[in-house]
């Protein structure tokens, strides 16, 4: 009996209502389409970003949005980015720190801004870490709302033991796909051998003497397991107890998704964000993920704003490049898109202690495939407040318009992602008009 | 001004803040219940159905109109309450119509108390006790619990032995409850609760929510202790042990890691030791005292307020105390003497983890406060604000606004009970503190000021002492037992639109019932946990095994009866240990609990309490493919070392010898040998999964066609060299050479492969990995 036999017995056997079985008829391909999204968890300030604001006073007393100049602002030209200078200037050439990986944002932004589409003036309608992590990513402060991404990898590689691998970040799958943690390369050796008693890397894996059980009897061993499985789900009177069964089996029967991420896979994987994206492209590239979650924190920054803020922003933005310029040197731009947001944005204003406090407008860029980079939409006032749009121009408007809220943007995002449709998606509707955003 | 974030870790803006305006309006205010919850929400007063047995009420339906629109986001469609608001089944005020219309006319809704007086009031007090407090029909809730069938004694207490000690259980414990039925099971069970195994896994079940153990290791914990109130928090550097030399420098470890693991643990000690010592649990909040061993004593210069126990053998002569013997202890600080102890609430190790800033001004322990010990989750109360709901007049949003007070009301009062101790953990008595911010509510709790005589320094004690009267302390103890026993969270309560019928409605109601059976015993037991523990594991959802074939509630109502769990890495670990007698290890270290970074615990799903803090509950491919590499390696490590021992003490192979060959030359099957097969088969089946199957029954037919299907292959195909990690060459217990006859290093049969092929087989099966 193979994979798929058992899986139809088993549908047949009246397992197809838990989602990882329930889905296997709607996709069967490896994944042909990717999405990373980047957390900078804690909450940025996009006015050191991409929406800077300048060191004006603000009218009602309370000081400048930024400590750096107007002037200093960048501009990636023929597109309407601009981008900030470093919160902090004498980080970009200090050495305060080190292990700054970056001395200044604009290599990021002039060698990825055509590519880049900025969103600015989003209301995350609250200032609540969990809950505005939660309405970043999944387009809805509801409880149980799932992660674009997860619901993504469901659609489109339900079957895929690793569809969803996350660093960490807002990874809520509501039980649709299981997400899998990634970390460091050392491992996956001995996992996708589980058979061989040395999978060191010198270690030849085809050497009998290295196995414990052969091939072979690891075989005959999958197939009396699959028998077992379609008993259980015959026998047992217990749901949840076939539906535990049924999520086990789904993952169990290994499609080869390891070894083939093992021959993608860089002889050294960097540390932090970098490492991150390195086996986010891997897994693209072996085609055994759809969906990545990568992050990095200390972006909550209610003390010395421009100091930490500016080491956590270079460390973003030096993984973000790094995860561009991976995806393009794999080979997979064409079939690759990239978000990256934070739980809400800081205060346009500085506390006592120097440091930016929570506020709800924020931005999210995005570039890869299926985005019309270059452009910025939405937009935020002097004082950093969200500004009402035009529903067709997307650009903010005196007059009447709308207020843009990420159900916009996830409304865009499963529509470029393809998932707009798909019945498990289409259970958690978000109440939002449709708007063109990724163009 | 305002704050609507008690946040993971940060602070909340002082100066102008955009505002969430709630939509739950209900209120937290409406407490101090109690009684039983049976019944459901609907257009006539539960009771009126079969079973009830009370006469049909009409609803006043005005006042259900307005309960529906203001009352019932917080306290739930039924009445049952919801993270965010308490249940109104007998409540306090719940005695008469003119009572409760009067504490709703006085402080309802939360956001807007004069919203509701008058009829309005009268009305929703009259539907209040109509719909929630009259006699309540129980018959569906308890119909669905009498629907799932009971896994038997001795299948339950495997499963219990396993959970909750880590072991297997005795003959002699399976021989009398098999014959003592239940009875036996429950006496056995407060046997089990008296094992070490069973304390350390209250702390693992407890470490889950308050994640102490971030700080194990290194000096992470004493660290957090300051120098200058503690100028002994580091007492193992000033003995002058020379670190250079290896014997003074493994003195000078051992003395740091249990220094610094004791401090860590505090917390999760003091679970330890109410338990231990039959206390109740309500200590948790309300201890005068903190636990120590002698190390972190030390620590603390407390080490003089007790007679500490001595191992009989310690590894080191000069310091032969006990590292687990833990005992109460009075901390006092260099700089202002004894502080006001509260339990885990005053732990230094407890208020960093859960830490504040200058901004945030204790709000998050608030937060955490109340999701911790009064299961209220109070971000629930922040809703949705409107669009263009934006407050830049109001002096303090968190006073003056209706929009920003629903939460600030519930969260300030608890945030400004800790002004006594700042961000660091440390205790500042008030005079010395610099005072609290006058644009904050007072101290206090659930609409109770905190009377200032006797209290100003020792508010947290204070704290302690009335949350512990809240009836939502004593479901918190109920659910997170629930949820760490069977692995399962508490089912949300159902939408108000729900309707009465919906299977998500009744499967909540069953779960409630049991909840309030379990709470009622917590409070008979006089907050002794023992009894909830006994009532989950002989309750229908931990031993659920299947659901009566005549069950009229439906299979949706059942999706959540039972108590299956992909075991976490600490619980796959101690049943690798207790099945086969082996631990997972690599280089000495077990693969799946060390912290260690080689550690796969992570991987695995678990936690480390610092950045990964949720547990995965569902496999994925790397997990199922470790569980493969985990079979593979135990399969590989017990096979030869188990034949290598005589039958009568083996753990595995105690009917066959492995030189008994399934096939004959001929490739027939031997049927004497056969016969022994099976029987391991069936000894194994018990041992490793907990089934007890018939030698006929089709699974053991299927290992033993298995069986057939490997020696056939092996014997056609593969050398008779064994591989040489699995090969026997020293003794198992020694560690010494064996002689040539005696080492296992050839299987000309191929039949000891064939059992290691079992055992993979057996170890990657469901009910393996799965509890």
């Amino acid at each position: 009996m193979n994979r798929r036999d058992l899986l139809q017995l088993m549908a047949s056997a009246g397992l197809a209502t838990v989602a990882p079985l329930g889905s296997t008829a709607r996709a069967q391909s490896a994944p042909s389409r990717h999405f990373v999204f980047v957390n900078a968890g804690g909450g940025w300030d996009p006015t050191s970003l991409c929406d800077p604001k300048g060191d004006a006073e603000r009218a009602d007393g309370r000081g400048p949005v930024n400590h750096y100049r107007a002037d200093d602002i960048g501009r990636v030209g023929g597109t309407g980015i601009r981008y900030a200078p470093f919160p902090d200037p004498e980080l970009a050439t200090s050495t305060l720190r080190d292990d700054n990986p970056i001395n200044s944002f604009d290599a990021f932004f002039q060698e990825v801004g055509p590519e880049l589409l900025v969103i600015n003036g989003i209301d995350t309608e609250t200032n609540n870490h969990d809950t505005g992590s939660r309405t970043v990513w999944s387009g809805s402060d509801a409880q149980n709302q799932p992660a674009l991404a997860a619901l993504i990898a469901q659609a489109q590689a339900p079957e895929s033991p690793l569809a969803f691998v996350s660093n960490g970040g807002y990874d809520y799958a509501n039980g649709h796909i299981a997400p899998t943690r990634l970390s460091g390369t050392s491992v996956f050796r001995e996992l996708s051998y589980p058979n061989r008693s040395n999978t060191s890397g010198d270690a030849n894996l085809d050497n009998e003497q290295t196995y414990m059980l052969p091939d072979a009897v690891d075989a005959a061993i999958a197939r009396a397991r699959a028998d077992r499985m379609a008993t259980l789900a015959q026998q047992s009177g217990l749901p949840m107890r076939r539906a535990a069964a049924n999520a086990l089996f789904t993952v169990q029967g290994g499609d080869g998704s390891l070894s083939r991420l093992i021959d993608y896979l860089p002889s050294e994987v960097s540390n932090g964000l970098r490492g991150q994206a390195e086996l986010a492209v891997a897994a693209f590239q072996a085609q055994v993920a759809v969906c990545a979650n990568l992050t990095t924190g200390g972006f909550d920054t209610h003390g010395n704003h421009d100091r930490d803020a500016t080491y956590r922003m270079a460390v973003l933005i030096d993984g973000v490049h790094h995860l561009w310029r991976s995806i393009r040197d794999a080979g997979i731009a064409d079939r690759t898109t990239v978000f990256v947001g934070s739980d809400f944005g800081r205060t346009p204003f500085y506390n006592d202690g120097q440091g930016k406090d929570h506020w709800n407008a924020t931005s999210l860029m995005a570039f890869g495939a299926g985005v019309a980079g270059g452009r910025v939409v939405g937009g935020t006032d002097a004082d950093f407040s969200e500004q009402r749009i035009d529903p067709t121009t997307l650009q903010p408007t005196d007059e009447g318009g709308l207020r843009l809220r990420f159900a916009h943007v996830h409304r865009a995002a499963r529509r470029l992602a393809g998932v707009a449709d798909d019945s498990i998606v289409r259970a958690y509707p978000l109440d939002a008009e449709d708007l063109d955003i990724f163009g | 001004m305002l704050c609507t974030d008690f946040g993971a870790f940060c602070g909340e803006g002082v100066g102008m803040m955009r505002v969430m305006v709630a939509l739950l309006v209900g209120s937290v205010f409406l407490v101090a219940c109690s009684g039983d919850y049976s019944g459901g929400d609907g257009a006539t007063a539960p009771g009126a159905g079969a079973g009830g047995g009370s006469e049909d009420v009409p609803l006043n339906l005005a006042g259900r109109d307005q309960y529906l629109a203001q009352c019932a986001s917080c306290h739930g469609g039924d009445g049952q309450g919801t993270p965010s608001g308490p249940t109104l089944v007998g409540c306090a005020t719940c005695g008469s119509v003119e009572q409760l219309a009067s504490r709703i006319g006085n402080t309802m809704p939360l956001a807007d108390p004069v919203l509701c007086s008058g009829d309005c009031a009268s009305d929703t007090a009259d539907y209040v006790l109509a719909a929630f407090n009259t006699q309540f029909d129980d018959t569906a809730a308890k119909a669905v619990l009498a629907e799932i069938l009971p896994a038997d004694p001795v299948v339950t207490l495997r499963k219990a032995t396993l959970n909750l000690a880590g072991r297997l259980p005795t003959d002699a414990e399976v021989h009398n409850v098999a014959s003592g039925g239940e009875v036996e099971l429950a006496q056995v069970l407060d046997v089990l609760m008296q094992e070490d195994a069973f304390y350390e896994r209250l702390i693992e079940i407890y470490n889950d929510d308050l994640l102490q153990n971030k700080y194990l290791g290194g000096e992470n914990a004493v660290n957090l202790l300051r120098a200058s109130d503690f100028p002994q928090r580091r007492w193992y550097r000033d003995l002058g042990l020379d670190t250079e030399d290896s014997e003074q420098r493994a003195l000078f470890d051992y003395l740091k890691a249990q220094t610094n693991d004791a401090v860590a643990q505090e917390a999760l000690r003091l679970v330890e030791y109410i338990v231990r010592n039959q206390r109740p649990v309500t200590e948790l909040l309300t201890a005068d005292y903190m636990v120590a061993n002698y190390y972190s004593a030390r620590a603390y210069g407390a080490e003089h307020q007790q007679a500490w126990r001595q191992l009989p053998d310690p590894p080191f002569p000069e310091y032969p105390y006990d590292p687990d013997d833990y005992r109460p202890i009075r901390i006092a600080n260099a700089e202002y003497g004894e502080i006001p102890h509260a339990g885990v609430m005053t732990s230094a190790m407890f208020l960093n983890r859960f830490p504040t800033t200058e901004t945030n001004r204790n709000r998050h322990r608030s937060r955490m406060v109340h999701a911790l010990f009064l299961d209220t989750d109070v971000l629930q109360l922040s809703g949705v604000r409107p669009g263009e709901a934006v407050d830049l007049d109001s002096a303090t949003p968190t006073l003056d606004n209706p929009a920003c007070s629903v939460c600030h009301t519930v969260v300030d009062p608890v945030a400004a009970v800790f002004q006594n101790w700042n961000s660091r953990g440390q205790y500042q008595p008030s005079r010395h503190n610099g005072g609290w911010h006058s644009d904050m509510e007072a101290r206090g709790f659930n609409g109770e000021a905190m009377p200032l005589a006797g209290n100003v320094d020792r508010s947290v004690a204070w704290l302690g002492e009335v949350m512990v009267q809240d009836p939502r302390f004593a479901r918190s103890v109920v659910k997170r037992l629930f949820r760490g026993l069977t692995g399962q969270s508490p089912l949300p309560v159902p939408a108000a639109d729900v309707p009465d019928d919906a299977p998500e409605r009744l499967a909540y109601q069953a779960q409630t019932v049991h909840f309030n059976g379990l709470r009622d015993a917590l409070i008979a037991a006089d907050f002794r946990i023992e009894p909830v523990i006994r009532g989950i594991v002989l309750g229908p959802y931990f031993r659920a095994d299947g659901v009566r074939p005549d069950a009229g509630s439906g299979e949706e109502v059942h999706r959540y009866s039972g108590s299956e769990r992909l075991l976490t890495p600490e619980m796959l670990h101690r049943k690798i240990q207790a099945t086969l007698g082996l631990p997972w290890e690599r280089w000495g270290y077990p693969r799946l609990t060390s912290r260690r970074s080689d550690s796969l615990a992570v991987l695995y799903g678990g936690i480390d309490s610092d950045n990964v803090i949720r547990r995965i509950t569902e496999p994925n491919g790397l997990m199922a493919s470790l569980q493969q590499r985990m079979a593979h390696e135990m399969a590989c490590a017990v096979t030869a070392r188990d034949f290598f021992h005589p039958r009568d003490v083996r753990r595995l192979f105690r009917f066959v010898e492995r030189d008994d060959s399934l096939l004959d030359d001929s490739g027939a099957v031997d049927p004497v040998v056969r016969a022994h097969v099976e029987q391991t088969l069936q000894h194994l089946f018990w041992s490793l999964l907990g089934l007890r199957l018939d030698a006929a029954d089709r699974e053991i037919q299927r290992v033993l066609n298995l069986m057939i299907e490997v020696q056939s292959l092996g014997r056609a195909d593969y050398d008779d060299r064994i591989n040489y990690s699995c090969d026997l060459t020293r003794h198992p217990e020694t560690g010494e050479d064996l002689p040539g006859e005696q080492k296992i290093t050839h299987d000309a049969t191929y039949m000891l492969r064939t059992w290691q092929a079992v055992l993979v087989y057996l170890l990657t099966d469901y009910r393996f990995v799965y509890e």
